[in-house]
């Protein structure tokens, strides 16, 4: 069930309806119901995969109970590497089987043999590489004592498949949500509506923007070899925004579903493209992953703490596996450990942060270019394709701009909704508390102008139908 | 600032009221969901409206599928059908309705629509016997598959949400809608704009040539009978694709073809649905080329296992194979699994059908031919003249001469059929007047009015349709709209 499904239209409002309804009246009663709610979202696509959120749900509760109850260190290590091997174990048999086959098949080709590897049938289930983090944070902040575990399983089961966030993010710690399970739910009609909004905002930037995006991105990174110059740049630009927008328009739909039922969700994006510096785009990307990785595998490896080389080595480490993170391929590994670099060599060799406003302008272009290049092989299915692409790119060939499925009109109005995108993250920049309040409280007919606009924007310009792929692109990770 | 605002500065004003904060009352949820609601609302009438005035509209050029039900609809409110075929593609271009009729002297109407399936017929089925009482439903048997309309992409389910679409009983769409599509596309299904409204960026002339449509407010109404045929195919089988069915072999393996459970279930909800209106199910399976096909056994025993527990009668056209009637023109030329008939195979397949209601199943049909209005209604239509004498005071069509012989030939009726865009020459030939082997050709010394002048010329005939049950062998010629034939002098086989 994708956010950008009326199956989901359909599920949302049913459950809004008996939620604030019927299951709000007790605390308990609503959380069974959020579980319930969720377990059918989830089991949507394939109730037999619900095994396995059962599995992490109940081995992080267990094992959170065990370490935080047992004082002796070794066997405070001991629970932790026992949920550490469970959770990571589900996430490496389910995503990572075939492709350490496969590496190791591979490895043995380098030494002349020629055994081969047929790979195995495994299914990869929706999220697991969220819930499965998500769980792991909650484990190991009991053990680094800095949350207290849950006595009240539904609540925690309910915490770790929370429909809205469940397949793709926020990567949420329990710190943050867990306790919202236990507060009873008044309902906010400010926030309410402000999720309303994020949920059309977040369509729209998926529906229309990056959707189609993606026909172009498609065409071109479907026939690496044969497309050259303008239109292989055009569609690396183009996919540095469709992965911006498709994320980010998951994000922003998760958070003003939570808000509907009164639950408060973390950012996620904050206008990663107007970073000046690689610091700052991390501070502004995926923000939930970055803080995962930066507390539970950043810090522990020593931070910054151990001087300057390992700072790097640290960072580049941390980037690599968080490039695996994301895909069972090469190409990612590589992904993350470029954007290590990026981030040790630029930030920290050349301390890039200028202060004037050309040089920010500067900065801020170089950080979204470097980034771009290196999302190459984040799209690319080979790293072949990867490398054919980067040969390819250039400003020639104009003339083959408008033959990957857009004509004129369409290739424009892609532009301007690219533009505008842009204008709008400019313009909101360090003002977006006075123009959410300008908004939402004092005009009412610009507001409703923009709820019909968005709304009938996205029914009637959208990409959607039959024969459209409209997954979110992190759905498969 | 905020908490600022959140107190009336009454002590300014000169009031002796206690500062109290100004909070705004709580609204409730429902206050959301009802602007929601009219928010929703509005939209959807925007919806509504450019899906009433068409603008998101496919090309109608060719929707057959829509005609079929407009006109089954109308052709209901005053006269019922006496045999209803549903099915797909292979039904609709395998029979001719009104070659049926004639033959069965009753109404028959082809309600098949493309790509779809055996769910798709029983509720086409269900509809069709809601408004009208048949006495024989006839359902093709391509649709009886693996398919599940749960799974149907791009080009079956665009076929589906036509089909769907066409029907206009709301209440039986409502409960079909389930069964019939996922729950992504229930709005599609109900909304031409939600479908196509890429059209925007991918048809624009579409839409420009729709909006001049919904400009032009008096359309002209089609008056014709129209009984649900579509004839997609008008050549037969070409020599290059015998040659390749020589070099490369049947394109279809009876013994890949399969049955799943949920098209077991329909086949058999088929039958219920059928006895529960006393209407005589009968399950026909139209031919392809008897060399299209391989292994055709296993494929007659998988669809044999599904109809043989039902007890519905089931007639297989393409086992036994009666090579001299289905010859190669009757299929279209392709070696695409899915090969269809053509307009001749259409008419033979009619014909062949017809046989098997009357002769073998011994159907009890009304007799409507014996009556005004039925003969009133089909006078003229395809399959009417090789069944039915023309009539004396015949207004549309001219009547040549009656009963008169020629060099042997005795010819029952000659008449100029008035078409729109054509007349035609029809030259009925009784049966066994001539030659044992009938001539493929005769030619007539025909006087003609072409333009003010009058020519007497040579009319080679050529012979439609040599199947039994006519009691005439067909000639035709088309003739120019503004020729006219005057009289015939002379007869003679080629």
């Amino acid at each position: 069930m994708l956010f950008n499904s009326f199956s989901f239209g359909f599920f949302l409002i049913i459950t809004y309806l008996l939620y604030w309804l019927i299951f709000n009246r007790n605390i308990k009663v609503r959380n069974l119901f959020i579980l319930a709610a969720s377990y059918f979202f989830y089991g949507f696509w394939n109730w037999k995969l619900l095994i396995l959120i059962v599995i992490v749900s109940a081995t992080d509760f267990i094992f959170g109970a065990l370490v935080h109850k047992e004082e002796r260190t070794a066997r405070r290590k001991l629970y932790l590497a026992s949920a550490l091997i469970i959770n990571l174990g589900i996430l490496g048999f389910f995503k990572y089987c075939n492709f350490f086959i496969d590496s190791f098949y591979s490895l043995l080709h380098l030494f002349g043999s020629s055994a081969s590897f047929t790979p195995l049938n495994i299914i990869l289930p929706v999220g697991i590489s969220f819930y499965t983090f998500q769980g792991l944070s909650y484990v190991l902040d009991i053990y680094y004592r800095k949350f207290e575990p849950t006595k009240d399983v539904v609540a925690f089961f309910a915490f770790l498949s929370f429909f809205p966030q469940l397949i793709a993010g926020p990567i949420e710690r329990a710190r943050d949500l867990l306790p919202q399970f236990s507060m009873p739910k008044e309902f906010d009609y400010d926030s309410a509506r402000k999720g309303l909004f994020l949920i059309a905002v977040g369509l729209f930037k998926k529906i229309v923007i990056a959707d189609r995006l993606a026909i172009y991105v498609d065409s071109v990174y479907g026939n690496v070899a044969n497309v050259h110059g303008l239109p292989a740049l055009m569609a690396a630009v183009f996919f540095t925004f469709q992965l911006y927008l498709d994320f980010s328009a998951y994000s922003q739909i998760a958070i003003g579903t939570a808000r509907l039922f009164g639950f408060k969700l973390s950012t996620n994006f904050n206008k990663p493209y107007l970073a000046t510096s690689f610091k700052d785009f991390w501070a502004r990307w995926h923000i939930t992953l970055t803080n995962w990785f930066r507390d539970y595998l950043y810090f522990p490896l020593g931070g910054n703490r151990k001087g300057k080389i390992r700072t790097y080595i640290n960072v580049i480490i941390v980037f690599t596996v968080s490039g695996l993170w994301h895909g069972a391929s090469w190409n990612f590994v590589i992904w993350g450990f470029l954007n290590g670099i990026f981030l040790a060599v630029f930030d920290k060799a050349f301390h890039l942060n200028p202060k004037n406003v050309l040089a920010k302008i500067g900065s801020c272009l170089f950080v979204t270019a470097m980034w771009g290049l290196s999302l190459v092989f984040f799209r690319a299915g080979t790293f072949a394709d990867a490398l054919t692409m980067f040969g390819n790119l250039g400003f020639g060939n104009a003339s083959d701009l408008l033959n990957h499925g857009f004509d004129k009109i369409e290739f424009n109005f892609t532009l301007c909704l690219l533009g505008g995108l842009m204008l709008i993250e400019l313009l909101l920049k360090n003002r977006q508390e006075k123009v959410e309040d300008f908004f939402f409280n004092k005009f009412f007919p610009l507001r409703w102008i923009v709820y019909f606009t968005l709304i009938l924007a996205t029914i009637y310009l959208g990409v959607y139908g039959v024969g459209s792929d409209n997954t979110f692109i992190y759905f498969q990770f | 600032m905020a908490k600022q605002n959140m107190y009336s500065n009454n002590k300014a004003k000169g009031k002796n009221i206690q500062n109290k904060p100004v909070t705004k009352a709580k609204r409730p949820w429902w206050v959301l969901a009802i602007k929601f609601l009219f928010l929703f609302a509005v939209v959807v009438s925007i919806v509504i409206y450019t899906d009433a005035k068409g603008y998101f509209e496919p090309d109608q050029s060719n929707n057959h599928t829509t005609r079929k039900w407009d006109s089954f609809y109308k052709f209901t409110e005053k006269d019922t059908v006496d045999v209803v075929l549903v099915g797909n593609s292979h039904c609709y271009a395998g029979v001719n309705p009104k070659n049926l009729s004639a033959a069965l002297g009753a109404n028959c109407f082809v309600l098949a629509s493309p790509s779809t399936t055996i769910m798709d017929s029983y509720y086409c089925l269900k509809e069709a016997l809601e408004r009208t009482h048949p006495t024989v439903a006839i359902i093709e048997t391509y649709g009886i598959s693996n398919s599940v309309n749960h799974e149907l992409k791009a080009g079956g389910l665009s076929e589906q949400f036509k089909s769907y679409n066409a029907r206009k009983n709301l209440p039986m769409k409502l409960a079909s809608m389930p069964v019939l599509f996922s729950p992504e596309y229930y709005i599609p299904a109900w909304s031409k704009t939600i479908r196509n409204h890429d059209f925007i960026f991918r048809d624009r002339k579409q839409i420009e040539r729709n909006i001049e449509q919904s400009q032009h407010k008096h359309r002209k109404k089609d008056n014709r009978l129209y009984l649900g045929r579509f004839v997609s195919f008008t050549t037969g089988i070409e020599d290059s694709t015998m040659a390749k069915y020589d070099s490369l072999g049947a394109p279809v393996d009876g013994t890949k073809r399969e049955v799943n459970n949920e098209n077991i279930k329909y086949v058999q909800k088929i039958v219920d649905l059928c006895r529960e209106h006393n209407v005589t199910p009968v399950f026909v399976t139209l031919p392809m080329y008897y060399r299209h096909i391989e292994n055709y056994p296993a494929w007659k025993k998988t669809v044999a296992s599904v109809l043989e527990p039902t007890g519905a009668a089931w007639l297989d056209l393409q086992e036994p194979y009666d090579t001299a009637t289905f010859d190669r023109n009757c299929f279209e030329n392709t070696m695409d699994p899915n090969q269809h008939m053509t307009y001749t195979g259409s008419l033979r397949g009619a014909y062949k059908i017809a046989h098997f209601l009357v002769d073998s199943l011994k159907v009890d049909l009304p007799k409507r031919n014996k009556t005004t209005h039925w003969n009133d209604l089909f006078y003229g239509e395809e399959g009417y003249f090789e069944n039915y004498p023309s009539r004396d005071n015949d207004a549309t069509n001219v009547l040549i001469f009656k009963n008169k012989a020629f060099n042997g030939i005795e010819i029952a009726d000659c008449l100029m059929i008035k078409g729109k865009d054509r007349n035609t020459v029809f030259v009925k030939v009784k049966k066994g007047t001539a030659n044992a082997t009938p001539a493929n050709r005769i030619r007539l010394l025909a006087v003609l009015q072409y333009k003010g002048h009058r020519i007497n010329t040579n009319l080679e005939c050529a012979r439609q349709l040599d199947y039994d049950p006519f009691n005439h062998y067909l000639y035709a010629i088309p003739l120019l709209k503004e020729a006219e034939l005057l009289d015939v002098l002379e007869v003679t086989e080629l």
